[in-house]
């Protein structure tokens, strides 16, 4: 006796398979792998921060992933405190970023802490980094 | 050998910049590279040849980004991207800002229409593909659709003029107008001929000497301290013909409700489109005059999705529902009807592998009104860099 399966069957069978199997096999390897920081843990990089940093970064993290997951910012090369706040800016400017003027000095107190520590917020404190 | 000049300009921006990733340069001018890629490999189980209605296996999207701070007001950013058309450039623009009520842009960018195109790059959306009323090539079936309503990205050469008020809180308003080269087809059009826009031999300008003019307005209101409610409408109209004979207009709403790190999304895009009936349009239409004994000379093509995203540790999760539609007489070759739809089903999820690098996996089902119903299947790798 022969029987045959139509693609129909095939893709349901395999659609089901990898709805299983899928989730399964990543759950088990994201429990075993390396943690990877997410929303706020990725811009504070896990460590002890100021309050005024912390709020800072909790915006920041709200705002900028808006249009693009947080990572962005963590791949972001900036090479001084006055570099962030054009970059920012410039992000403030894309069409419905929600950032406003206000939330950009914010932001960009978060992003100076996280790249050059105390002395980046010092910098931008004497020189008022603008956005 | 133009593909390959193209190439070599690509890997000349990547290479000049890529040991180079942040610069800050003299006079406080400062420079940053970026970029993303995304393999996807798509496969429809439920076809034996699937290239018959789709472009299926595996797909790369590469986009290189160089921007240049000039100043606080003046910026420049060049985008060159890698994918089914070869090299192209996606951005080449300055961007000037008089105040945040008045910015203008001006070079070759996407305009401001709908609000998925803000996410369109693989690395900034969750699913392998794009929405049915945006979609670029992905979809199944897309010869005899003729593609989407409007393809993501849509890059034109023009200018658009923006502002932003805010009104406290996370309150917004933003406008935009804009005057590009717009769509193009033949003089005896049915529709939007796509390739016409990047093909190098009919060079990259208008074609008919009328740019298509465009507008967006949207707003976002604060829900809560991170929820907002966002609300937009767009519109773009014009000519695409070389006679100036063949309008269309294009209109868009878009919601978007943010619940902290959970966004609820849909839109609505509709495009009439006029087409030229020819001298024998019985000969070239599948269907008659009407009752009044003239044919129409125009179709509508609207699409719609909605989805849910949620972000769950390394997870990401999407339901996404979306459809789209084509309403008037047909070319007498085409296998749709006067009245096609087709809706489609998407749950993907994606996992985060290592920093910002994701595993997109996602299964489609098709529902078409003309064709029999297809399962699809999305695997991929994407992210930025």
């Amino acid at each position: 006796v022969t029987t045959s399966v139509s693609p129909r069957e095939w893709a349901a069978a395999l659609v089901m398979a990898l709805a299983l199997v899928a989730p399964a096999t990543l759950g088990f390897l994201g429990c075993r792998g390396p943690k990877l920081r997410t929303g706020l843990e990725l811009l504070t990089q896990g460590r002890p921060v100021p309050p005024e940093i912390l709020a800072a970064c909790q915006l920041a993290a709200h705002r900028c992933s808006r249009c693009h997951p947080l990572e962005r910012v963590d791949l972001a090369k900036v090479s001084s405190p006055e570099h962030w706040g054009n970059y920012v800016d410039r992000m403030r400017r894309q069409p419905a970023s929600g950032i406003s003027e206000a939330d950009a000095h914010v932001i960009v107190r978060c992003l100076v802490y996280r790249t050059f520590g105390p002395e980046g917020i010092q910098t931008i404190d004497t020189k008022g980094v603008q956005p | 050998m133009k593909a390959y000049a193209r190439g070599l300009c690509a890997a000349a921006i990547a290479a000049g910049t890529s040991g180079v990733a942040a610069v800050a340069l003299g006079d406080g001018v400062q420079r940053n590279f970026a970029g993303s890629i995304q393999l996807d490999y798509l496969s429809v189980p439920t076809q034996d040849v699937p290239r018959r209605e789709a472009l299926d296996g595996a797909t790369v999207e590469l986009s290189l980004k160089l921007a240049n701070d000039f100043s606080r007001d003046i910026s420049a950013q060049v985008k060159v991207c890698y994918a089914c058309h070869g090299f192209e450039v996606g951005m080449a623009f300055f961007d000037l800002r008089a105040s945040d009520h008045l910015s203008f842009r001006v070079g070759r960018f996407t305009p401001s229409f709908g609000e998925f195109p803000l996410r369109h790059d693989p690395a900034n959306h969750r699913t392998s593909d794009k929405p049915l009323p945006y979609d670029m090539g992905r979809m199944l079936r897309l010869r005899e659709w003729n593609m989407s309503v409007l393809p993501a990205p849509w890059v034109d050469n023009g200018i658009e003029v923006s502002g932003t008020w805010e009104m406290g809180g996370l309150n917004q308003l933003h406008w935009a107008a804009y005057a590009i080269m717009g769509p193009k087809g033949n003089a005896d059009a049915f529709d939007f001929d796509f390739i016409q826009s990047r093909t190098p031999s009919l060079y990259y300008i208008d074609n008919n000497s009328r740019p298509t003019l465009g507008a967006r307005l949207d707003g976002t209101l604060e829900l809560g301290e991170t929820s907002t409610f966002s609300l937009g409408a767009s519109a773009m109209g014009g000519t695409y013909d070389p006679d100036n004979k063949l309008w269309f207009f294009l209109v868009g709403a878009d919601v978007v409700l943010r619940l902290n790190q959970v966004f609820l999304r849909a839109e609505y895009l509709l495009r009439r489109t006029q087409f030229a009936l020819g001298d024998d349009p019985a000969a070239r239409f599948r269907y008659g005059p009407g009752a009044n004994g003239t044919y129409d000379d125009f179709f509508l093509k609207d699409g719609f999705y909605a989805e849910i995203e949620a972000p769950v540790r390394r997870f990401d999760f999407v339901l996404r529902w979306d459809g789209m539609r084509r309403l008037g007489n047909v070319p007498i070759t085409s296998p749709l009807r006067s009245n096609s739809a087709v809706l489609r089903y998407t749950a993907a999820l994606t996992y985060r592998l290592f920093g910002a690098i994701r595993l997109k996996l996602s299964g489609e089902v098709y529902d078409f009104s003309d064709f029999p119903d297809e399962v699809a299947v999305h695997l991929g790798v994407a992210g930025p860099f």
